[in-house]
């Protein structure tokens, strides 16, 4: 049979792009794990997303001391406390939770993050007002979330509006003795924290996979190297990668960016290696249950893009619905977020950031044993 | 104590729920010391069979002896005794081929010397001297074959699978690796080797032929000439084999 020229020498040719095109499509459906996740990663991210961003900053935790005598009318015997009066109006604002408590134990409270402020209307506070029109509130305020710190002093500030009364002046304090914190001071330890799990991630995960894709792994499986052994060579490897990413985040965030970390910088050094190191862990057991390069990528970012909204890195994790509150809790980026946190902006040490560096080092374990129970080197298809 | 090297019982091993048996009931037994090639056509349970016997797949039925070890139980304990090289290269692209024989010396937990010693030998029987420190990435196929074997037999294994070794290989490496099989065998090796390509069976001290998972027939190839009629290898294939092998 001839085959005529123009049909040989088409420049382009619809049919060919259609030919490609549906080979493409076929390969997809032939992966079920990927159509799976083409289908559950955007209802699952959309539905995550939704939830979160969905809820306001609302019923921010404070404590308050209404220490205001007022001023009594010595002609009508009544009794004005403007104290207690900007106090019913902040009960009435549901963007403050608040509590009576006093100043001192609130500024505990807020140095150990349970509270976002502490609130001091002091004794004189009405005749101050009243007679020089000029009165002082003080706010105690952890300012390493700036949304938060927003929604107390907006509170407040509607406050004096209900009340119509100007003149009140805010005599502000942050906590930790830190000073004022920039936007970008705030943010780097999310940033820091969200950067190591999905590099860390990432790379542990094709590093993991790359045996099967050399068809190594069967060669490496006679030979006499058990699951823990090969776990763990592997780890030991790549922790001297995450020990080099820790850096080059740190470093960067430092010296580039001029980041604040008022703790101690081999604390923070090693909370970024151990945090990198769970991950690697967790990258083993998620390449486990992977045949190929594209579904160890999809199984990093199954575990990456979920962690940015459920680890309170856009919105603060108590404005979660409950049932999601529990979801972030076992979120392994929500501790790494706390420990960073509270090392860079809060100055905190081993002491106050016990909690977080148990969990991330319970989960290490966890994951660790998990990918040996799900590792063999023996195959059953 | 078996006579066998290899000794499998109804060896069976079916994928997808029992929708493919890919080895349908093998009873194989392989001596000490002779060179056994396992010939049939692609898909006709070859390299299932080879996987079963190295203990890295686990058979759906039927027993396994190696080197008196029962698969895969003991499997941990056989990988010092068995070498294999698989069908595919399986070998590491971004390391040279030395450090790819070195890595698996140290995995068999061989000394440095040692591997000096049994490496630089390996590289001098396969020539692979000139390409000593090329990464494996950037060797010819027939290059990656040898190192894929030199990596089986760093250890000095007893017994050594060779799953389709001379595939993509040229006719004048096919007879050296052929030489080579036979001066290990000489050795006191015992070897099984798979393979698709009929005329180098005959090489074998004994051939056993592959058909839909299951051995259909099994001897030395001078036995099986005589006994088919039949002037090789592939002619005793296509005779026993009948039209259906091209549909496997």
């Amino acid at each position: 049979m001839r085959i005529s020229m123009s049909r040989r020498y088409k420049r382009f040719s619809a049919s060919r792009v259609f030919a490609l095109s549906t080979r493409v499509l076929k390969q997809f459906t032939r992966d079920r794990r990927t159509l799976g996740m083409i289908i559950i990663f955007p209802i699952m991210f959309m539905l995550v997303f939704g939830v979160v961003l969905s809820g306001e900053v609302k019923h921010v935790p404070i404590r308050i001391e209404v220490a205001d005598t007022g001023v009594t009318n010595p002609f009508t015997n009544e009794t004005v406390n403007i104290g207690e009066d900007i106090l019913d109006s902040l009960v009435a604002n549901d963007r403050v939770e608040v509590e009576l408590a006093s100043y001192s134990e609130s500024i505990d409270m807020v140095e150990a993050a349970e509270i976002e402020a502490a609130v001091l209307i002091p004794e004189n506070f009405t005749q101050d007002l009243t007679s020089t029109g000029n009165a002082t509130i003080k706010v105690y305020y952890d300012g390493t979330k700036p949304q938060l710190k927003a929604s107390v002093f907006t509170a407040l500030t509607e406050a004096f509006k209900d009340l119509s009364k100007g003149g009140i002046d805010f005599e502000e304090i942050q906590a930790f003795g830190v000073g004022e914190l920039s936007g970008f001071d705030v943010g780097i330890p999310a940033v820091m924290g969200y950067i190591l799990t999905f590099l860390i991630l990432l790379l542990s995960v094709l590093t993991a996979i790359r045996e099967d894709v050399n068809h190594t792994k069967t060669r490496l499986y006679t030979t006499p190297i058990t699951p823990v052994e090969r776990i763990l060579g592997y780890v030991i490897a790549l922790s001297l990668f995450a020990m080099v990413e820790t850096t080059i985040v740190i470093a960067i965030a430092i010296y580039v960016f001029g980041a604040t970390v008022h703790g101690n910088i081999y604390l923070l050094f090693g909370a970024g290696l151990l945090y990198g190191i769970s991950h690697i862990f967790l990258a083993f057991l998620l390449s486990n249950f992977a045949k190929n390069e594209l579904q160890s990528v999809q199984m990093a970012i199954l575990i990456a893009i979920p962690s940015l909204a459920l680890s309170g890195m856009l919105i603060p994790i108590f404005t979660f619905p409950e049932y999601l509150k529990w979801v972030a809790a076992f979120v392994p980026l929500t501790y790494g977020i706390r420990t960073f946190e509270g090392i860079m902006l809060r100055g905190w040490g081993l002491a106050e950031l016990w909690f977080e560096f148990t969990v991330i080092s319970v989960l290490t374990v966890v994951f660790f044993v998990l990918a040996l129970l799900s590792s063999s080197d023996i195959s059953s298809d | 104590m078996s006579e066998y090297v290899i000794e499998t019982k109804e060896l069976v091993k079916h994928y997808n729920k029992g929708a493919v048996k890919a080895v349908n009931g093998i009873d194989l037994r392989v001596r000490k010391g002779e060179i056994y090639a396992f010939i049939g056509a692609n898909g006709s349970g070859k390299s299932t069979t080879i996987d079963m016997i190295s203990g890295t797949l686990r058979p759906t039925s039927g027993e396994i002896y190696v080197l008196g070890l029962k698969l895969p139980k003991d499997r941990r304990r056989l990988s010092n005794r068995i070498g294999i090289a698989p069908q595919e290269y399986a070998v590491y692209l971004d390391l040279t081929v030395w450090e790819n024989i070195s890595f698996f010396g140290r995995l068999y937990g061989l000394s440095r010397k040692e591997i000096r010693e049994q490496g630089e030998k390996l590289i001098s029987i396969l020539k692979l001297e000139e390409k000593r420190d090329v990464v494996a990435e950037f060797l010819s196929g027939g290059m990656k074959r040898r190192l894929s074997i030199a990596i089986a037999l760093i250890h000095q294994p007893e017994l050594i699978l060779f799953d389709e070794a001379t595939v993509g290989v040229d006719p004048i490496l096919r007879a050296y690796f052929w030489d080579f099989f036979k001066s290990l065998r000489d050795d006191g090796k015992t070897i099984l080797v798979t393979s698709h390509v009929m005329d180098e069976a005959e090489k074998a001290d004994r051939i056993g032929l592959m058909r839909h998972g299951k051995l259909i027939e099994e001897g030395s190839p001078s036995e099986l000439l005589s006994k088919y009629n039949v002037r090789n290898v592939e002619e005793l294939f296509l005779l026993l084999s009948g039209d259906e092998n091209i549909n496997e």
